[in-house]
Protein backbone atom coordinates (compact mmCIF):
# COMPACT_ATOMS: atom_id res chain seq x y z
CA UNK A 1 0.00 0.00 0.00
CA UNK A 2 1.33 3.39 -0.73
CA UNK A 3 0.40 5.68 1.71
CA UNK A 4 3.89 7.88 1.16
CA UNK A 5 5.08 10.45 3.70
CA UNK A 6 3.07 8.88 6.39
CA UNK A 7 4.78 10.14 9.19
CA UNK A 8 6.85 13.75 9.70
CA UNK A 9 8.84 14.65 13.07
CA UNK A 10 9.82 18.08 12.97
CA UNK A 11 10.84 20.32 16.12
CA UNK A 12 7.39 20.84 17.61
CA UNK A 13 5.06 18.85 15.46
CA UNK A 14 4.76 15.35 14.59
CA UNK A 15 2.52 14.52 11.56
CA UNK A 16 1.19 10.82 11.27
CA UNK A 17 -1.16 9.97 8.66
CA UNK A 18 -2.21 14.02 7.98
CA UNK A 19 -3.21 14.45 11.75
CA UNK A 20 -0.99 16.16 14.07
CA UNK A 21 -0.09 13.28 16.79
CA UNK A 22 2.35 13.55 19.94
CA UNK A 23 4.63 10.76 20.77
CA UNK A 24 3.74 9.06 24.55
CA UNK A 25 5.76 6.16 26.28
CA UNK A 26 2.99 3.15 26.44
CA UNK A 27 3.17 3.80 30.09
CA UNK A 28 1.28 6.72 29.81
CA UNK A 29 -1.73 4.97 28.69
CA UNK A 30 -1.25 2.31 31.36
CA UNK A 31 -0.77 4.65 34.00
CA UNK A 32 -4.42 6.09 33.47
CA UNK A 33 -6.00 2.82 32.84
CA UNK A 34 -4.53 1.00 36.30
CA UNK A 35 -5.87 4.57 38.04
CA UNK A 36 -9.18 4.47 36.51
CA UNK A 37 -9.50 0.63 37.40
CA UNK A 38 -8.56 1.56 41.09
CA UNK A 39 -11.27 4.21 40.96
CA UNK A 40 -14.13 2.95 38.75
CA UNK A 41 -13.34 -1.08 38.69
CA UNK A 42 -14.58 -2.70 35.52
CA UNK A 43 -16.04 0.45 34.32
CA UNK A 44 -12.59 1.50 33.19
CA UNK A 45 -13.21 -0.58 30.10
CA UNK A 46 -16.75 1.37 28.78
CA UNK A 47 -14.05 4.47 29.66
CA UNK A 48 -11.87 3.59 27.59
CA UNK A 49 -13.62 1.98 24.64
CA UNK A 50 -15.66 5.28 24.22
CA UNK A 51 -12.62 6.90 24.16
CA UNK A 52 -11.27 5.06 21.39
CA UNK A 53 -14.64 5.19 19.79
CA UNK A 54 -15.53 8.40 20.23
CA UNK A 55 -11.54 9.83 18.58
CA UNK A 56 -12.20 7.38 15.82
CA UNK A 57 -15.65 8.20 15.17
CA UNK A 58 -14.01 12.01 14.19
CA UNK A 59 -10.47 10.82 13.00
CA UNK A 60 -11.49 8.07 10.61
CA UNK A 61 -13.74 10.76 8.06
CA UNK A 62 -10.85 13.01 7.66
CA UNK A 63 -8.00 9.56 7.45
CA UNK A 64 -10.79 8.84 4.44
CA UNK A 65 -9.48 11.94 2.96
CA UNK A 66 -5.88 11.51 2.54
CA UNK A 67 -5.95 7.68 1.75
CA UNK A 68 -4.60 6.98 -2.02
CA UNK A 69 -7.78 5.10 -3.17
CA UNK A 70 -9.41 7.38 -6.37
CA UNK A 71 -12.12 8.22 -4.24
CA UNK A 72 -15.09 6.64 -6.92
CA UNK A 73 -13.26 3.35 -6.92
CA UNK A 74 -12.68 3.02 -3.51
CA UNK A 75 -14.33 -0.44 -2.23
CA UNK A 76 -15.28 -0.40 1.80
CA UNK A 77 -13.07 -3.37 2.44
CA UNK A 78 -9.83 -1.10 0.50
CA UNK A 79 -10.69 1.93 2.47
CA UNK A 80 -10.41 -0.52 6.11
CA UNK A 81 -7.59 -1.93 4.78
CA UNK A 82 -6.08 1.49 4.54
CA UNK A 83 -7.16 2.38 7.84
CA UNK A 84 -5.41 -0.49 9.23
CA UNK A 85 -2.26 0.59 7.38
CA UNK A 86 -2.42 3.73 8.67
CA UNK A 87 -2.94 2.45 12.20
CA UNK A 88 -0.15 0.41 11.73
CA UNK A 89 1.71 3.38 12.43
CA UNK A 90 0.75 3.98 15.65
CA UNK A 91 3.51 1.99 16.65
CA UNK A 92 0.97 0.63 19.20
CA UNK A 93 1.85 -2.91 17.68
CA UNK A 94 1.12 -4.72 14.79
CA UNK A 95 -2.20 -4.76 13.28
CA UNK A 96 -3.79 -7.12 10.70
CA UNK A 97 -7.37 -7.23 9.53
CA UNK A 98 -8.37 -10.90 8.72
CA UNK A 99 -11.74 -10.86 8.18
CA UNK A 100 -14.25 -8.89 6.12
CA UNK A 101 -17.35 -9.99 5.79
CA UNK A 102 -19.25 -6.82 4.37
CA UNK A 103 -22.29 -8.68 3.88
CA UNK A 104 -22.71 -9.46 7.58
CA UNK A 105 -21.16 -6.62 8.77
CA UNK A 106 -18.32 -9.26 10.56
CA UNK A 107 -14.81 -8.46 10.98
CA UNK A 108 -11.70 -9.63 12.73
CA UNK A 109 -8.73 -7.87 13.55
CA UNK A 110 -5.10 -8.49 15.40
CA UNK A 111 -2.69 -6.58 17.07
CA UNK A 112 0.81 -8.25 17.06
CA UNK A 113 2.33 -6.88 20.11
CA UNK A 114 -0.31 -4.55 21.56
CA UNK A 115 1.38 -1.97 23.52
CA UNK A 116 -1.46 -1.50 25.56
CA UNK A 117 -1.38 -4.99 26.72
CA UNK A 118 2.37 -5.60 27.18
CA UNK A 119 2.52 -4.13 30.42
CA UNK A 120 0.11 -6.19 31.56
CA UNK A 121 1.51 -10.05 30.17
CA UNK A 122 -0.16 -13.08 32.48
CA UNK A 123 -2.56 -10.78 34.23
CA UNK A 124 -4.62 -13.26 32.19
CA UNK A 125 -7.31 -10.90 31.21
CA UNK A 126 -8.49 -8.74 28.24
CA UNK A 127 -6.53 -5.28 28.39
CA UNK A 128 -7.22 -3.03 25.06
CA UNK A 129 -10.44 -1.88 25.25
CA UNK A 130 -9.35 1.62 24.15
CA UNK A 131 -8.46 -0.49 20.71
CA UNK A 132 -11.60 -1.95 20.49
CA UNK A 133 -13.01 1.19 20.51
CA UNK A 134 -11.21 2.37 18.07
CA UNK A 135 -11.78 -0.57 15.55
CA UNK A 136 -15.39 -0.30 16.32
CA UNK A 137 -15.55 3.58 15.73
CA UNK A 138 -13.15 3.52 12.50
CA UNK A 139 -14.87 0.54 10.66
CA UNK A 140 -18.05 1.74 11.28
CA UNK A 141 -17.61 5.17 10.22
CA UNK A 142 -16.13 3.65 7.12
CA UNK A 143 -18.66 1.16 5.91
CA UNK A 144 -21.42 4.29 7.77
CA UNK A 145 -22.79 1.74 10.13
CA UNK A 146 -22.77 1.62 14.62
CA UNK A 147 -20.34 -1.17 14.99
CA UNK A 148 -19.86 -2.68 18.45
CA UNK A 149 -16.14 -4.70 18.76
CA UNK A 150 -14.81 -7.15 21.68
CA UNK A 151 -11.69 -8.18 22.51
CA UNK A 152 -11.67 -12.49 22.17
CA UNK A 153 -7.86 -12.68 22.54
CA UNK A 154 -5.06 -10.84 23.98
CA UNK A 155 -1.54 -11.32 24.80
CA UNK A 156 -2.44 -10.41 28.37
CA UNK A 157 -4.70 -12.92 28.69
CA UNK A 158 -1.49 -15.30 27.77
CA UNK A 159 -2.68 -15.41 23.90
CA UNK A 160 -0.36 -14.71 20.86
CA UNK A 161 -1.80 -11.72 19.61
CA UNK A 162 -4.61 -9.98 20.79
CA UNK A 163 -7.92 -10.32 18.77
CA UNK A 164 -11.03 -8.37 18.00
CA UNK A 165 -14.49 -9.25 17.04
CA UNK A 166 -16.66 -6.47 15.07
CA UNK A 167 -20.22 -6.65 14.44
CA UNK A 168 -23.04 -4.63 13.73
CA UNK A 169 -25.13 -3.41 16.79
CA UNK B 1 13.34 12.86 11.54
CA UNK B 2 15.00 14.33 14.61
CA UNK B 3 17.91 12.24 15.90
CA UNK B 4 16.21 11.80 19.23
CA UNK B 5 13.51 9.79 17.89
CA UNK B 6 14.41 6.55 16.25
CA UNK B 7 12.59 4.86 13.36
CA UNK B 8 12.66 0.65 13.53
CA UNK B 9 10.51 -0.28 10.23
CA UNK B 10 7.10 1.43 11.73
CA UNK B 11 7.65 1.23 15.36
CA UNK B 12 9.02 4.37 17.22
CA UNK B 13 11.97 4.41 19.99
CA UNK B 14 13.26 7.50 22.31
CA UNK B 15 16.41 5.99 24.48
CA UNK B 16 15.61 2.43 23.42
CA UNK B 17 12.07 2.36 24.99
CA UNK B 18 9.24 2.10 22.58
CA UNK B 19 6.78 5.53 21.78
CA UNK B 20 3.43 5.15 20.56
CA UNK B 21 1.29 7.81 18.74
CA UNK B 22 -1.93 9.39 19.78
CA UNK B 23 -3.17 11.82 17.72
CA UNK B 24 -4.11 15.49 19.41
CA UNK B 25 -7.99 14.48 19.08
CA UNK B 26 -8.10 11.47 20.50
CA UNK B 27 -5.92 12.66 23.15
CA UNK B 28 -8.51 15.25 23.29
CA UNK B 29 -11.60 12.75 23.71
CA UNK B 30 -9.47 10.79 25.77
CA UNK B 31 -9.07 13.66 28.23
CA UNK B 32 -12.98 14.73 28.02
CA UNK B 33 -13.81 11.02 28.79
CA UNK B 34 -11.88 10.93 31.69
CA UNK B 35 -13.38 14.56 32.56
CA UNK B 36 -16.89 12.90 32.13
CA UNK B 37 -16.15 9.62 34.15
CA UNK B 38 -13.26 10.22 36.46
CA UNK B 39 -12.90 12.02 39.90
CA UNK B 40 -9.80 14.70 39.82
CA UNK B 41 -9.11 13.51 35.89
CA UNK B 42 -6.80 16.58 35.52
CA UNK B 43 -4.40 15.36 38.46
CA UNK B 44 -4.22 11.73 37.13
CA UNK B 45 -3.46 13.38 33.77
CA UNK B 46 -0.65 15.29 35.52
CA UNK B 47 0.57 12.56 37.20
CA UNK B 48 0.46 10.24 34.13
CA UNK B 49 2.67 13.16 32.33
CA UNK B 50 5.24 13.30 35.52
CA UNK B 51 5.35 9.46 35.51
CA UNK B 52 5.48 8.91 31.61
CA UNK B 53 8.49 11.59 31.67
CA UNK B 54 10.52 10.29 34.39
CA UNK B 55 10.61 6.85 32.85
CA UNK B 56 11.68 8.65 29.98
CA UNK B 57 14.84 10.37 31.90
CA UNK B 58 15.48 6.62 33.41
CA UNK B 59 15.68 5.43 29.94
CA UNK B 60 18.04 8.51 28.99
CA UNK B 61 20.49 7.38 31.66
CA UNK B 62 20.36 3.91 31.19
CA UNK B 63 20.75 4.37 27.66
CA UNK B 64 23.64 7.22 27.54
CA UNK B 65 25.72 5.69 30.34
CA UNK B 66 27.96 7.93 31.93
CA UNK B 67 27.89 10.98 29.27
CA UNK B 68 23.81 11.25 30.88
CA UNK B 69 25.16 11.54 34.31
CA UNK B 70 27.75 13.98 33.53
CA UNK B 71 25.00 15.85 31.37
CA UNK B 72 22.44 15.13 34.44
CA UNK B 73 25.37 16.99 37.09
CA UNK B 74 24.70 20.10 35.29
CA UNK B 75 20.86 21.23 35.70
CA UNK B 76 21.26 23.83 33.49
CA UNK B 77 22.70 21.92 30.47
CA UNK B 78 20.08 18.80 31.13
CA UNK B 79 17.11 20.89 31.18
CA UNK B 80 18.09 22.64 27.73
CA UNK B 81 18.99 19.22 26.47
CA UNK B 82 15.85 17.48 27.95
CA UNK B 83 13.72 20.26 26.75
CA UNK B 84 15.35 19.72 23.02
CA UNK B 85 14.28 16.24 23.46
CA UNK B 86 10.75 16.89 24.21
CA UNK B 87 10.96 19.26 21.21
CA UNK B 88 10.19 16.07 18.97
CA UNK B 89 7.59 14.66 20.64
CA UNK B 90 5.16 16.80 18.98
CA UNK B 91 3.69 18.16 22.11
CA UNK B 92 4.56 21.92 20.90
CA UNK B 93 7.39 24.29 20.51
CA UNK B 94 8.71 24.24 24.10
CA UNK B 95 10.90 26.80 25.69
CA UNK B 96 12.09 28.31 28.40
CA UNK B 97 12.26 32.03 28.51
CA UNK B 98 13.09 32.23 31.93
CA UNK B 99 15.34 30.03 34.54
CA UNK B 100 16.90 30.52 37.43
CA UNK B 101 17.07 31.05 41.51
CA UNK B 102 13.66 31.98 41.26
CA UNK B 103 11.52 30.46 38.79
CA UNK B 104 11.76 27.90 35.77
CA UNK B 105 9.09 29.13 33.42
CA UNK B 106 8.28 27.26 30.67
CA UNK B 107 6.42 28.10 27.45
CA UNK B 108 4.54 26.56 24.77
CA UNK B 109 3.70 27.59 21.14
CA UNK B 110 0.37 25.32 19.73
CA UNK B 111 0.35 23.28 22.79
CA UNK B 112 -0.63 19.55 21.58
CA UNK B 113 -2.76 19.02 24.94
CA UNK B 114 -5.04 21.99 24.04
CA UNK B 115 -4.88 22.06 20.44
CA UNK B 116 -8.56 20.76 19.79
CA UNK B 117 -10.50 23.24 22.48
CA UNK B 118 -8.76 25.82 19.61
CA UNK B 119 -9.77 24.12 16.66
CA UNK B 120 -13.22 23.64 17.85
CA UNK B 121 -13.40 27.06 19.33
CA UNK B 122 -14.13 25.85 22.68
CA UNK B 123 -13.00 28.16 25.13
CA UNK B 124 -11.82 27.47 28.95
CA UNK B 125 -12.31 29.02 32.07
CA UNK B 126 -9.10 27.26 33.14
CA UNK B 127 -5.72 25.82 31.78
CA UNK B 128 -6.16 22.71 29.92
CA UNK B 129 -2.39 21.09 29.61
CA UNK B 130 -2.46 19.05 32.80
CA UNK B 131 -0.42 16.19 31.27
CA UNK B 132 2.31 18.96 30.23
CA UNK B 133 2.26 20.39 33.34
CA UNK B 134 3.12 17.07 35.15
CA UNK B 135 5.83 16.43 32.23
CA UNK B 136 7.65 19.49 33.29
CA UNK B 137 6.94 18.81 36.64
CA UNK B 138 8.47 15.43 36.33
CA UNK B 139 11.67 16.70 33.91
CA UNK B 140 12.44 19.37 36.82
CA UNK B 141 11.91 16.93 39.90
CA UNK B 142 14.28 14.46 38.13
CA UNK B 143 16.76 17.22 37.08
CA UNK B 144 17.09 18.68 40.89
CA UNK B 145 16.32 15.86 42.58
CA UNK B 146 13.90 17.36 44.70
CA UNK B 147 9.84 17.34 44.57
CA UNK B 148 8.54 20.40 42.76
CA UNK B 149 4.87 21.23 41.19
CA UNK B 150 3.83 22.88 38.09
CA UNK B 151 1.32 25.00 37.54
CA UNK B 152 -0.06 26.21 33.81
CA UNK B 153 -1.14 29.74 34.20
CA UNK B 154 -1.42 30.60 30.61
CA UNK B 155 -3.27 28.68 27.80
CA UNK B 156 -4.37 28.65 24.33
CA UNK B 157 -7.75 27.03 25.12
CA UNK B 158 -8.46 30.28 27.42
CA UNK B 159 -7.82 32.11 24.45
CA UNK B 160 -4.43 33.19 25.21
CA UNK B 161 -1.43 33.47 22.28
CA UNK B 162 1.20 30.10 23.96
CA UNK B 163 0.47 28.28 27.10
CA UNK B 164 2.97 29.17 29.91
CA UNK B 165 4.13 26.74 32.89
CA UNK B 166 5.94 27.78 36.30
CA UNK B 167 7.28 25.91 38.35
CA UNK B 168 6.10 28.66 41.03
CA UNK B 169 8.60 30.56 43.25
CA UNK B 170 8.98 30.07 47.02
CA UNK B 171 12.53 28.10 47.71
CA UNK B 172 15.20 28.83 45.13
CA UNK B 173 15.72 26.81 42.43
CA UNK B 174 19.31 26.71 41.45
CA UNK B 175 20.19 25.72 38.33
CA UNK B 176 23.94 25.88 38.42
CA UNK B 177 26.70 23.37 38.50
CA UNK B 178 27.24 21.92 41.62
CA UNK B 179 23.79 23.29 42.90
CA UNK B 180 24.37 19.98 45.20
CA UNK B 181 23.35 20.50 48.56
CA UNK B 182 21.74 24.24 48.53
CA UNK B 183 19.02 22.79 45.49
CA UNK B 184 15.59 23.15 46.42
CA UNK B 185 12.72 22.10 44.74
CA UNK B 186 9.05 23.75 45.62
CA UNK B 187 5.98 22.49 46.68
CA UNK B 188 3.06 23.92 45.46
Amino acid sequence: MGLKGMISIEKGLVVVAGERSVLIPPSFITLLQDRVMKEKGEKWREIFYEAGKKAMDNLAPTYKLIMLIPRNSASKKKLIEELVEIWSWMSCGRPEVTKIDLRNNHFTFRVYGSTIAKPYLGRGEMMCDYLAGMVAGGFGSIIGESLKCREVKCIANGNEFCEFEVTGV
Amino acid sequence: MADYVQKKRKELFLFGEQLSVLDVRSFYYLKKELGRSVRNSNELLYDAGKDAVQKMQSSFVKFLGDSARVLMSDPENALNEFVEVLNYLGLGEISIPESGLKTIKFVVRHSAEAQEYVNLKERSKSPVCYALAGIFAGVCEGILQNPVECKETRCIACGEEVCEFVIPSGDDIILTRGGGDDRQGHKA
